[in-house]
Parts: C-alpha cells; sequence; structure tokens
C-alpha cells in the first residue's frame, strides 16, 4: 500500500532451496523475509511455504519459497517440489567442504528434473564465520579481530569457477549478519527472463493451457452460489 | 578600553582628523579603532545627503544627542551562504538503530492487514524446552517488538489515520503473552534451583563449597573420570549447538508411528498425525514416492510391465521422458468428496492444481452397435440425452428431484418407505424407472460396479447418498463431477508428504524394512537398511504403532479379488466423447453380459501427464474367471480404437487386513479398488485412524488449531 504509488506488473515466482541439512537455508530465507536471524535454529519445521516481494524498477516480482520441510535429510526430496520451479537456491556451507559437493549435487539434479528456464543461484553461507566476513562489509578488515583463525574451506575461488562453468548465480553470504542476502534474491529477480513471467504458472504449464484454462478449479474458492443441493440433472 | 576612551570626544576627533595637522600619531589610532570605522557613515550610489551636507546634522552635545549609528545593516553586502554541494557530506548510519522502531523505512505504521499477519504468542509449555541464551533473546525481541507497535500506534494517533488500533492492540497482546510466558518460565526454573540447591546442600555426594570436585558418587564409578567429564561436556555441547549429526543419528531411537509405504492412504494417515503432533516416521521401499499409488513415466512402465524386446528402448519415440506420468491406479477425485475436503482442510491444495475432468460417459447395448452418451449433468443435458425415451425423462425428473430433498432423518420425505427394510429395487420401481435407466443410475451416478446393492434390504440410504455426492459434485463446478491433479495423481501422496515433512515427519525412501520387532504379540519398533548411499545404513528403532500397506504384511493381509487394469497409449481421443481431453467411460456389468462393470478413464496432455498429442486411458474391472483376462476387458478396450502401446500385467490381488490392529499395534491399509474415485480410499484413512486413536477424525480446522505461524 505504502510502497507503490502507480501499480508495476506484478507477477508470482516459485522459488526452491536445496543444499545439505544445517547450511542455513532456512536462515537465509528467513532473513530475507522477516530481516531476522535466529542462533541454533532447530531444523525446519512448521512453516516451509514463504512468500515475500521484490520490487524491481520495472515491475514486482512475488517470491513463492518453498523450503525443503527436511525431506532433503534422507535424499527423499519429492519431484513435486521441483515442479514449475522458476529459481532455484542451491545453498552451501563455507565452512563444510562436504556441502559444496553435495550443492554439485543438486545442481546436476536440478538440471535433469526442473524446467529447463530454471535460474539458478550458488550461495555459499555462513560468511561471518570466516575472516572476510566480519559483519556489514565483505571489505571491512578485522586488525587482529579474528582470534582463532579462519574458519573457511572453501575457497571463493573453487565455487565461482564453478558456479561460472555450470553458468550460475554466485553469493556469498552471511544469514547471520544479513550480508548480502537481499543481494541474492534482487539478483535472481533480475535473471528472471520476462518471457517466462507472462505465463500463469511457470514455464512449464505453458504448452498445455491457454485453451483449457478455464477448467482449471480452485477448490479453496467459495463454492458456486448457484450450486444447490441434490442433482442438477 | 582605547574606542570607549575616545567616544566621548568624536566630534572633536572629526573635526581635529579633518583638519591638517601634526599630530599624525593620534589618527593613526583613531583609524585602527572599530569606532573610527563606524563613524564613517556608509554611502551607497544615490544615497541622499542632507540638505545642508552637513554629516553632523542632529548631533549636539548639549542636548544630549550623540552621533547617530546606524542600526541596521539592510545595505551592507550579506554574506553568502556556501552551496550545499561544497559543503562536507553529513555522514549518517544507514543502518541507524532508530530505525528499528519502525516495520519498514517506507511507512511510519504498517496497514492493518499487515498489523493482523502474526501467530499466537509462546506458551510456557514451549519456552520450556528452551535454553536461557534463547529466552533472553526472545525477551529484547519482545521487548523491540513492543516499542516498534508503540511507535506505529503514536504515529497513527499524531496523524489521526484512525485505523490499526485493534490489530496493533491485538499484535501487542500476543506479545505480552509470551513476555508473560517467559517471566512464569523463569520463576520455574529459579525454584527448581532453589529446592535443588537445598537437596545438594544435604547430599553427601554433593559439594557446594568450591574446593575439590563439585560431585563425588559414593557408591562406584562405570567410567573414569575423565570419560565422563567428557560426555558431560558433549551433552552441554549439544544443547547449545546444533552438533553435525551423521545420519544414522538423525534417525531417533523412538518414534510415535512408523509408516511403511507412501501411498496415497498412507501419506494422509501421515500428514494428518504429524499435524496432530505425533512424531512419525514415513519409510518406502522404493525410490519414488506413491506406492502403488504412483504416477510413473514411460521407461518405468515400460520397465515394470517388461513388454518390450531386451536392449531395445521403445521409450526413445515417446518424447521426453519427464513428460509421461502415467497413473498405476485410474482413478478420480469427486469434487465433492472427502478427499477434496481433506485437500482443502489440510491446505495441502496449495502444492496442486487441478482441472476438471470433461465428462462422464456411459456405454447402452455392446459390440458395434454400442452408443455412449454423456450422463447427463444438468436439467438442459437430460433433455436432450439420447439415454431416455422422453416419458422416461418425466420419470427420472421426479426421482431426481426426490433425491435432492431426500432427508435420512425425516420420515416426510421418504415416499411411504421404510428405510430400514426398503431395497433400492422397490424404490426404483415406484417411480416405474426402465432398466437402462436404473442401469446408468446405478452404475454412473451411484457408481456401483454390480448389481448386488439393489437388493440390499435397507440399502436405499446409501444408494440415494451416493447419487447425492454425484449431484452435489456435478453441482460444484458444473460439466463433470470428476476433478483430478495435473501431473497426475502422483502428486497427491506426494503433497500430503509434504504436509507431513513440515510439521516434523521424516522421510526416508529407497528403505527396505527386514524385521518387524515384537514384544509378545505387540510390535515395538522395526529394524530397516537404507539403501543407494554408501555404506547401506543399518538401523533400528522404535515406534507404538505401525501403519503400512499390505505388500509390508504379506503375513497378516488376505486376498478379497482381483483387479484387471490394462494400461494404453492412445494418438487420438476416445470416440464419441466429443474429442474431450479427459472422461471416464463406464460400461455397465449387463450391458456386456457381466457381473462387473468396465471402467475406462482417459487423461491426456491438458493434464499434463504425456506430451502433447498423446491420451492415456486405463480400462480397468474386477475379474471374473481365472483366465483369459483380456477377454474379460476386451468390450472396454474396444472403444479405445488404435493402441500405441498397451501395458497389462497379470491380475492384480487386492488385499485387506485379517486383524484390526488393536491387539498387535499394527494397522494395514486395504488396496486400491475398481471404483473410479477415492471415496473408498478415505474410508479406509477414516476407518484406520478411529482404530489407532480411539476418536473419529475431524479433519475440518485441522490447521487452525495447531499452526503456530505460517507465513
Amino acid at each position: 500500500m505504502a510502497d507503490s504509488s502507480a501499480p508495476k506488473p506484478s507477477s508470482s515466482v516459485k522459488l526452491v532451496l536445496l543444499g545439505e541439512a544445517a547450511v542455513g537455508k532456512s536462515s537465509l530465507v528467513l532473513r530475507f523475509v522477516n530481516n531476522d536471524f535466529q542462533e541454533n535454529k532447530e531444523p525446519t519445521i512448521g512453516a516451509a511455504f514463504l512468500t515475500q516481494k521484490c520490487n524491481l524498477p520495472t515491475r514486482t516480482i512475488k517470491f513463492e519459497i518453498w523450503d525443503t520441510a527436511g525431506q532433503e535429510r534422507f535424499a527423499s526430496l519429492a519431484p513435486m517440489y521441483y515442479r514449475n520451479a522458476q529459481a532455484a537456491l542451491v545453498v552451501y556451507d563455507l565452512t563444510k567442504p562436504t556441502s559444496l559437493i553435495k550443492a554439485k549435487h543438486w545442481v546436476a539434479e536440478l538440471q535433469r528434473q526442473a524446467s529447463p528456464g530454471i535460474v539458478i543461484a550458488l550461495v555459499g553461507n555462513k560468511l561471518d564465520l570466516t575472516e572476510d566476513g566480519t559483519g556489514s562489509g565483505g571489505d571491512a578488515e578485522d586488525a587482529g579481530g579474528e582470534d582463532s583463525g579462519d574458519a573457511r574451506k572453501i575457497s571463493t575461488e573453487e565455487a565461482k569457477t564453478y558456479a561460472e562453468e555450470e553458468g550460475l548465480l554466485f553469493f556469498e553470504t552471511s544469514a547471520k549478519t544479513g550480508f548480502n542476502v537481499t543481494e541474492v534474491f534482487t539478483a535472481i529477480a533480475n535473471a528472471i527472463p520476462e518471457t517466462s513471467l507472462k505465463t500463469a504458472r511457470g514455464p512449464g504449464a505453458s504448452h498445455a493451457a491457454a485453451r483449457t484454462e478455464e477448467q482449471r478449479v480452485n477448490l479453496n474458492g467459495p463454492r458456486d452460489p448457484n450450486a444447490k443441493e441434490g442433482c442438477a440433472c | 578600553m582605547a574606542s570607549a576612551a575616545i567616544r566621548p570626544s568624536m566630534g572633536a576627533l572629526g573635526r581635529i582628523s579633518s583638519a591638517p595637522s601634526p599630530l599624525r600619531p593620534l589618527t593613526q589610532t583613531a583609524s585602527l579603532s572599530t569606532t573610527a570605522a563606524l563613524l564613517k557613515r556608509h554611502k551607497y550610489r544615490g544615497a541622499r545627503d542632507n540638505k545642508d551636507h552637513s554629516k553632523h546634522r542632529g548631533e549636539s552635545a548639549i542636548r544630549r544627542t550623540g552621533t547617530r549609528w546606524r542600526l541596521s545593516m539592510s545595505d551592507e553586502p550579506l554574506p553568502q551562504p556556501v552551496p550545499r554541494s561544497e559543503l562536507p557530506a553529513i555522514e549518517t548510519d544507514p543502518d541507524h538503530g532508530l530505525w528499528e522502531f519502525f516495520a519498514n523505512r517506507k511507512t511510519v505504521a504498517q496497514p492493518p492487514a499487515e498489523e493482523a499477519k502474526h501467530g499466537r504468542g509462546w506458551t510456557a509449555e514451549e519456552l520450556r524446552y528452551k535454553s536461557w541464551d534463547d529466552l533472553h533473546r526472545l525477551w529484547w525481541v519482545c521487548v523491540k517488538e513492543r516499542n516498534r507497535i508503540a511507535t506505529a500506534t503514536w504515529e497513527r494517533n499524531k496523524s489521526g489515520l484512525g485505523f490499526g488500533d485493534s490489530e496493533s492492540k491485538n499484535r501487542d497482546h500476543e506479545v505480552r503473552r509470551t513476555m508473560r510466558a517467559i517471566k512464569h518460565v523463569l520463576t520455574e526454573r529459579f525454584y527448581a534451583w532453589e529446592d535443588a540447591v537445598k537437596l545438594a546442600e544435604k547430599d553427601p555426594e554433593v559439594n557446594l563449597t568450591g574446593n575439590g570436585p563439585a560431585f563425588t558418587p559414593s557408591n562406584y564409578l562405570e567410567h573414569s573420570d575423565a570419560a565422563s567429564e567428557a560426555s558431560f561436556l558433549l551433552c552441554f555441547r549439544s544443547n547449545h549447538q546444533r552438533p553435525n549429526l551423521t545420519m544414522a543419528e538423525e534417525i531417533a531411537p523412538e518414534y510415535d508411528v512408523i509408516v511403511l509405504g507412501t501411498g496415497l492412504t498412507e501419506c494422509v494417515l501421515s500428514g494428518v498425525l504429524s499435524v496432530k503432533g505425533k512424531k512419525v516416521l514415513h519409510i518406502d521401499r522404493n525410490d519414488h514416492y506413491g506406492g502403488e499409488s504412483a504416477s510413473v513415466n514411460l521407461e518405468a512402465l515400460f520397465k515394470k510391465y517388461g513388454n518390450y524386446a531386451q536392449g531395445s528402448e521403445p521409450w526413445k519415440q515417446y518424447g521426453r521422458l519427464n513428460d509421461w506420468n502415467i497413473d498405476l491406479v485410474p482413478k478420480f477425485l469427486m469434487s465433492s468428496g472427502e478427499l477434496t475436503n481433506i485437500l482443502v482442510s489440510t491446505d495441502v491444495t496449495r502444492y496442486l492444481e487441478f482441472k476438471l475432468v470433461a465428462g462422464s460417459y456411459v456405454q447402452q447395448g455392446a459390440g458395434p452397435k454400442a452408443t455412449v452418451a454423456k450422463v447427463p449433468s444438468d436439467a438442459a443435458e437430460a433433455l436432450r440425452s439420447p439415454l431416455m425415451g422422453i416419458f422416461e425423462k418425466r420419470r427420472m425428473k421426479s426421482f431426481i428431484e426426490w433425491v435432492g430433498q431426500f432427508d435420512p432423518k425425516d420420515p416426510a420425505t421418504h415416499k411411504g418407505f421404510d428405510m430400514s427394510s426398503c431395497t433400492m429395487k422397490d424404490v426404483y420401481d415406484k417411480f416405474g424407472l426402465e432398466a437402462t435407466t436404473k442401469d446408468f443410475i446405478g452404475h454412473a451416478m451411484a457408481l456401483y460396479q454390480t448389481d448386488a446393492y439393489l437388493d440390499v434390504k435397507g440399502g436405499a440410504p446409501e444408494a440415494i447418498e451416493r447419487l447425492r455426492l454425484y449431484g452435489n459434485s456435478v453441482a460444484r463446478y458444473g460439466k463433470s463431477p470428476y476433478i483430478y491433479p495435473l501431473y497426475g495423481l502422483g502428486e497427491l501422496p506426494q503433497g500430503f508428504a509434504r504436509l507431513s515433512a513440515i510439521y516434523g515427519g521424516t522421510y526416508m525412501l529407497n528403505t527396505s524394512v527386514e524385521e518387524i520387532v515384537y514384544e509378545g504379540d505387540t510390535a515395538v519398533g522395526i529394524k530397516a537398511t537404507m539403501r543407494g548411499i554408501e555404506p547401506e545404513m543399518k538401523f533400528e528403532t522404535k515406534a507404538k504403532t505401525i501403519i503400512g500397506d499390505p505388500s509390508y504384511f504379506p503375513g497378516k493381509v488376505r486376498v478379497v479379488g482381483h483387479v484387471l487394469r490394462a494400461i494404453c497409449i492412445l494418438k487420438h481421443p476416445i470416440a464419441s466423447t466429443s474429442d474431450s481431453d479427459s472422461c471416464q467411460i463406464i460400461i455397465p456389468q449387463s450391458q456386456v453380459g457381466r457381473k462387473n462393470d468396465i471402467y475406462i478413464a482417459c487423461v491426456s496432455s491438458a493434464h499434463n501427464v504425456c506430451p502433447k498429442g498423446y491420451w492415456i486411458a486405463i480400462v480397468s474391472t474386477i475379474a471374473e474367471t481365472s483366465a483369459n483376462h483380456h477377454l474379460e476387458l476386451a468390450p472396454g478396450i474396444e472403444r479405445l480404437g488404435k493402441i500405441e502401446e498397451q501395458f497389462m500385467g497379470p491380475p492384480i490381488p487386492l488385499y485387506e487386513p485379517i486383524e484390526d490392529g488393536t491387539k498387535d499395534h499394527i494397522y494395514i491399509s486395504k488396496s486400491y479398488d475398481a471404483s473410479s474415485h477415492f471415496e473408498t480410499a478415505t474410508d479406509d484413512v477414516r476407518d484406520i485412524y478411529r482404530r489407532l486413536a480411539g476418536e473419529e477424525l475431524v479433519v475440518e480446522g485441522l490447521r487452525e488449531g495447531i499452526q503456530v505461524a505460517a507465513d
């Protein structure tokens, strides 16, 4: 209400989160949606469908963010999860080498399962635990600030090279300090092609849609007011 | 000083200085003094002189009118301010803490709708599990939130906006409730600590002085001191930091419920139980969701039925594999049925999209002379329908009207029948309906698969209830009573599995169950192995309740019948269905000389189950003979025309549990029967729930009561 005087074209984008357990997927989203951070967060329970608007100069993108709901722990994510996703956030933990391997696995899985035009962002989280990420800015130099040394196990170059090879967006973030978080989502919003936004529900649904669109039913909607008890024969 | 001393003799001074004089040093002093500068009147261009040109007009020492001082600087050139651009920038902190007093930077007070988006406050019960640090943090989060609310309220009052007070009051109420709960928990902890100190003072094993070890067990030591200290540290740390658990450690030693198989029935139960707060472990031996009710791609289908030459890859000619989602069980949802109700109540609808099935058809006659006609969905269609003659239409109308008014509790609507003893045949006869009409009412609308229902004493209310379900479903969206999820029925179990996972259910695919562990007659746990990872993970866990589909309990189920199914891939819509993208055709048993109806369910690319230009038709019936099964399905297959691929295996056995599970705590679902919808499957869900929970399953409002704050 208060944030836009002239209505901009607005479209929904399904964004899915992927990555090893406990790399901070939910924390990233929580930071983005509520600008909040919870230390030692419990594994995700309860809410796994968040929405947040992202205002671009020419349009508004409404992210429908799907959390894994813990189904990634035993590699039991349902194909439904990838269905029609227009963007994916593949998260790894900068301090945990196995998590990048997992991330690569998820990227491959996305390229195999998801719709072809999907925008994938590779995100290294927990920058606050490394030497070059001590708070608000990456360049804020800590003159002897860190005591226990650097917890970083995955170099920026290594991940960046991989991201470039696969054509992914790449960011290093900290959900704890909020560094780079909004940038990730803005970059994704910008990277989504205008054409794929025009269809009602993602590119996958486009080919069959148009003619038979009116047959879609909305189960949540109010019942037809004319619907009477008994048979309509 | 100097100027003050000089001032009285100003006039003289002027005169002195104007006259040529040798007193140079004196004038020098005077010109240096500020007063001297002021003495000299500023003359701007065009300024009017006195008439007599006397500078000293009106100045008189006698009348004590001294020099006229200029009081205004107006005709002095004023200094120009330095332009903003040349000034150094004012540094402000973009993340200034005061911003936190506002919900966002663009508005002083959020709109009420935003303000109303909050969940309930924390309860003391939940907070008891939180550490001191968490409580501390939560407390300050609350304080901050209250400040924010107060700021918004103040701003609203100030600008006289006149809205949002109630919303923000409610919000504040929840925050204060949380704060009260925090205090409550801290008070409890204080008393617990106080009691512990009192106990410890009396306890000879505990030393509170601070010298030496605090705890000296007097009896025996199981571990060495160092080891126990280490394990204590470990415990301590795990409370504060989420440790990196290995996979095996993530499986809890005990669950409330273990569910085996991810068929629709199991997934609905798992979802409902998770939402109700039960700790659920859900296992499937396959690497995909859905079990018997899955949707598979073409390659998987070929491999399942094995009807291709070894080495060839016939699925390659049918486009992208991922475009195929072929149901193994052909069913539709009744749009006013119970499954729809469960989907809406649990909010699983947000993961799925549904589409209306274009029409429901019924066959009259057999062989080449057979006609296929739409089951009328409204009065206009009924009048046009070739299924009835003109007089029959009248009778049909009055019958349907009576069904609409029927109330099982109100004998006035029973038309003189005694509902406890009359049969449906009696009812039909009273309305004088013809045999063919009875056929399509009973089989295509009430969806009975045999004619057995006609002679059941007291069976009329059930049949009428089925007709009403059909009628209500048609009335809901028009055209047809059926809806179907995009991407196939396999989406349904996935949606419920996601619901379960969101509420804490643990999911493991690719996991085979080796053994059910019993204590006496009661099942208490399982031993299982998760495959597909290196190394394979063997684990054992316990549960008071085990739910599963029949395939996990071969010794505890019996066969009650066999279903025949043929999955056919077509490149054209089925004839005489007005080229619809989806339909159901029912061939009533009497028309083709059988005891059981033949069903055809057809879906197409409109439902994203196959590439464009293909149709998938599944013909099914209940087996009546022990051989020549393809002949039993023949009347249905005849309807399809040219078939690209046909998949038909041996008869599929239908299982049901032998016992009800109350004794061994194993609750087994039934196989998916041959009916065309999910009403029997949801009956099974309700039945199992009633047996294991001892109460009726109420799905309405399921999420509202428990949900914290979804989004």
